[in-house]
């Protein structure tokens, strides 16, 4: 997986020219294919929704002139996702029709990405702000505490070559 | 210093005087040089390889302490390269070898091998001085500013590892892994018995049962395909669990009934029953009972036609006692094996201590023959009946070591003459170790045997003195006997007490397990190993649980999303919050990133509670 923070939007061009692999060994497409974005602090002021989502589409537009570019007539599917816990946009390309995406938890799929970046925005934009507000507590428990069921929210998009 | 109270306490209430007696006595004739059962045993003593507990050990996920790990970890040798542990061993040693390196104490065994330096070549920790260089990874030199041997008990863990090298400390020192254990695989050393488990060393490692469910039916669809043949399912695949359970809890009722047979059979041998109260056998089997017996559940006895016609969640259910019942056939022989390891351990280990009290007191022993001797021509009752008490003592000493390495020979030969004692010839080097023992019994009950005949010589002529001068000294070996006879009795009662203590340590510890781990069970298994090496926790609202690593101060969590094999985030403390580093897998092992810039993600600090 490729990781990467941005500073400026001239930096998106690295995410442009990534190789793609569409070998059908999912392990390998995740590590060529997958990019995992973090924005950097004071990008962050600049970034609108607007902004980001014209980025993704023309990521995809992009992609799918790579899969021209090879010949790739064969299934492939772009899937993006905002990682709460490491505050990165994560996005993936897998061949296959997408019936079953490579996560462990529930799915909520969406079909734009305007749900997932702005969950993006506002999460990255409110941890800028935060400070060290942390609450000791000297107790010890051990206790691993019931997990909720956690849903992810997906945008979904299938890459057609014409 | 309680027998110095006593000799003198004897001394005062006997005489209050000095009395010189003013005749020449006789010679008493000095010990013989002694040699201890220790050094005779140690001819046939395994190496003493190992680390303690808290030495921390170069892993594919970072520093570990040697005690959280196990079979199929993964450990990284002296190229950087990922190498799997094969067993973890423990054993219980008597010493040694404490070095420090830089700013690290290590802790390790007698033989432990180290790679040095200069030398360019292993050397085990005894041969290890002070300036000593020891080889790291990178090729550097790492001095040894100091070596001291430790003669205390400890309990040191070794591993086997694929290629036998490893790092271990933050210096990564190469070192050599244990000697290649005979079985394969993970064993508990006591000291002089080594166990592995009994049921995977006789019939192998019990199978879950519905992979056995799974197997029976890919084979049987296998073989259907093959014939063109789509009939239903026959007998014998839908009751595969049924007469997989059945071989096995036969085979494991089998290999109970052998040991509960042998440690019943040592219990009541006659010549231990009738002296209850002073032997260690007796007391230490009669008061250490195995796993209480459970009665078998009646859904277990169901018949086969009642058993095709059950429900789907019945089925599960009757899966379920059944792997219970063979769990727990299991565990009721791990724990006779261990009682049984125990106990041969524990009577050589008590001839040892025997033999090192007796070879303690030697000297002062012979310091009152030769004062005997320098005053034979004015010996005075005092110097007499010091002689005569250093005797006595003396006399208690081998009869107690005669005790002992008669119960210890007796004990080799009822294991020799068991007939039905496969499992446990294959499981514990207890038989094997008696055969090789018995010799140095031998040479060793001569040596008391002559020692004894002097020191009656001796007793004889401080008798002999005391007749002479009209002094009874019948009461004095009365009084000392019922002394040393109480003290024997209180002695095995804290033995079998300290045994029971150090039996319940090593079950909770881990006896030799079944290491047939379960994929499923690897990333709580890892989770499990992470809280347990964690000095510090945390919770956060939307993400759960956060464990900081003790050794690499880093962060871990499980991933919600759980894409493409991650099982874990792992942070960095930051002044802002959790700092993301990588995902990690399953195992805890890093997914490589391909990073294309400064990475910097987190999770705010307000979102988190942490618990100290």
């Amino acid at each position: 997986m490729n990781v990467i923070t941005i500073s400026n939007f001239d930096q998106f061009s690295l995410i442009f020219d990534g190789l793609l692999c569409l070998s059908g060994e999912q392990s390998e497409e995740i590590c060529q294919n997958m990019w995992c974005i973090s924005l950097g602090e004071k990008f962050i002021e600049n970034i609108t929704l607007e902004k980001l989502e014209n980025f993704i589409d023309q990521l995809i537009e992009n992609r799918v002139q790579q899969l021209k570019s090879i010949n790739f007539f064969e299934h492939a599917v772009f899937y993006m996702w905002f990682d709460q816990q490491a505050l990165q946009l994560r996005f993936n390309i897998i061949t296959g029709d997408g019936a079953s995406l490579p996560f462990g938890c529930k799915l909520k799929l969406h079909s734009t990405s305007k749900f997932i970046l702005t969950n993006l925005i506002v999460a990255v934009k409110r941890s800028a702000c935060f400070g060290d507000d942390v609450e000791f507590l000297d107790s010890e428990d051990d206790e691993d505490e019931d997990e909720e069921e956690y849903i992810l929210d997906v945008f979904v998009k299938k890459l057609t070559v014409l | 210093m309680k027998r110095l109270i006593v000799l003198n306490y004897l001394l005062l209430i006997i005489f209050n005087t000095c009395i010189s007696s003013g005749k020449i006595v006789e010679t008493k004739f000095l010990s013989l040089p002694w040699t201890s059962f220790s050094y005779l045993l140690d001819k046939s003593h395994s190496l003493q390889e190992g680390f303690c507990s808290d030495t921390i050990i170069k892993t594919s996920f970072g520093y570990r302490p040697i005690s959280v790990l196990v079979e199929g970890d993964i450990v990284i040798d002296y190229e950087g390269s990922k190498k799997k542990v094969i067993a973890v061993s423990k054993q219980y040693v008597n010493r040694y070898i404490k070095f420090v390196v830089g700013n690290t104490v290590i802790c390790t065994g007698y033989d432990q091998l180290y790679y040095t330096f200069h030398s360019d070549m292993w050397l085990a920790a005894h041969n290890i001085v002070v300036g000593d260089t020891l080889l790291n990874d990178i090729n550097e030199p790492c001095s040894v500013l100091s070596v001291e041997l430790i003669n205390e008990d400890r309990l040191l863990y070794y591993l086997t590892v694929q290629d036998h090298i490893f790092c271990i400390t933050s210096y990564n020192l190469c070192v050599h892994n244990a000697e290649a254990l005979i079985f394969g695989v993970s064993s508990t050393c006591l000291g002089h018995i080594t166990m592995i488990n009994p049921v995977v060393a006789t019939i192998g490692a019990t199978v879950a049962l519905s992979a056995v469910a799974y197997k029976a039916y890919q084979s049987y669809m296998h073989y259907s395909s093959n014939n063109d043949e789509k009939i239903s399912l026959p007998t014998d695949v839908i009751l595969a669990e049924r007469f997989y359970y059945i071989q096995r809890s036969t085979d494991l009722e089998t290999i109970r009934q052998e040991f509960i047979g042998v440690k019943n059979g040592l219990e009541n041998l006659k010549v231990f029953c009738g002296t209850s109260s002073t032997n260690f056998t007796h007391q230490f089997l009669a008061h250490t009972a195995p796993l209480n017996i459970c009665h078998k559940n009646q859904f277990l006895q169901i018949s086969a036609v009642g058993e095709m016609q059950l429900s789907d969640n019945q089925k599960e259910n009757l899966r379920l006692l059944r792997e219970n019942e063979l769990k727990r056939l299991e565990q009721e022989i791990i724990a006779i094996q261990v009682i049984l390891a125990f106990h041969v351990n524990e009577l050589i280990e008590q001839i040892c201590i025997a033999d090192n009290e007796y070879k303690n007191i030697k000297k002062e022993i012979e310091s009152a023959t030769t004062l005997w001797n320098d005053n034979r021509n004015r010996m005075t009752d005092v110097i007499a009946l010091q002689s005569y008490k250093a005797d006595l003592l003396e006399d208690y000493l081998l009869n107690n070591l005669d005790r002992k390495v008669d119960e210890l020979k007796i004990v080799a030969r009822y294991y020799s003459s068991c007939m039905n004692a496969m499992s446990i010839k294959k499981s514990t080097n207890i038989i094997d170790l008696l055969e090789k023992i018995n010799p140095v019994i031998i040479e060793y009950e001569q040596q008391i045997v002559k020692e004894k005949k002097l020191t009656t010589q001796k007793m004889f002529v401080s008798e002999q003195y005391f007749m002479h001068r009209g002094i009874s000294v019948g009461h004095i070996k009365n009084e000392t006997e019922i002394y040393f006879q109480k003290r024997r009795n209180d002695r095995n009662a804290q033995i079998v007490a300290e045994t029971k203590n150090r039996l319940e340590s090593i079950v909770v510890s881990g006896s030799p397990q079944n290491n047939n781990n379960n994929d499923d069970d690897d990333c709580e298994d890892f989770w499990q190993k992470l809280k347990t090496c964690s000095d510090k926790s945390a919770r956060s609202a939307k993400f759960g649980r956060l464990y900081r690593d003790a050794v690499t101060k880093l962060w871990w969590s499980k991933d919600l999303a759980q894409h493409g094999g991650s099982f874990y985030k792992v942070f960095k403390e930051t002044a802002k919050g959790f700092e993301w580093v990588y995902d990690a897998a399953k195992d805890g092992s890093k997914i490589l990133n391909k990073n294309k810039g400064p990475i910097g993600s987190f999770i705010p600090y307000k979102e988190v509670v942490f618990r100290v």
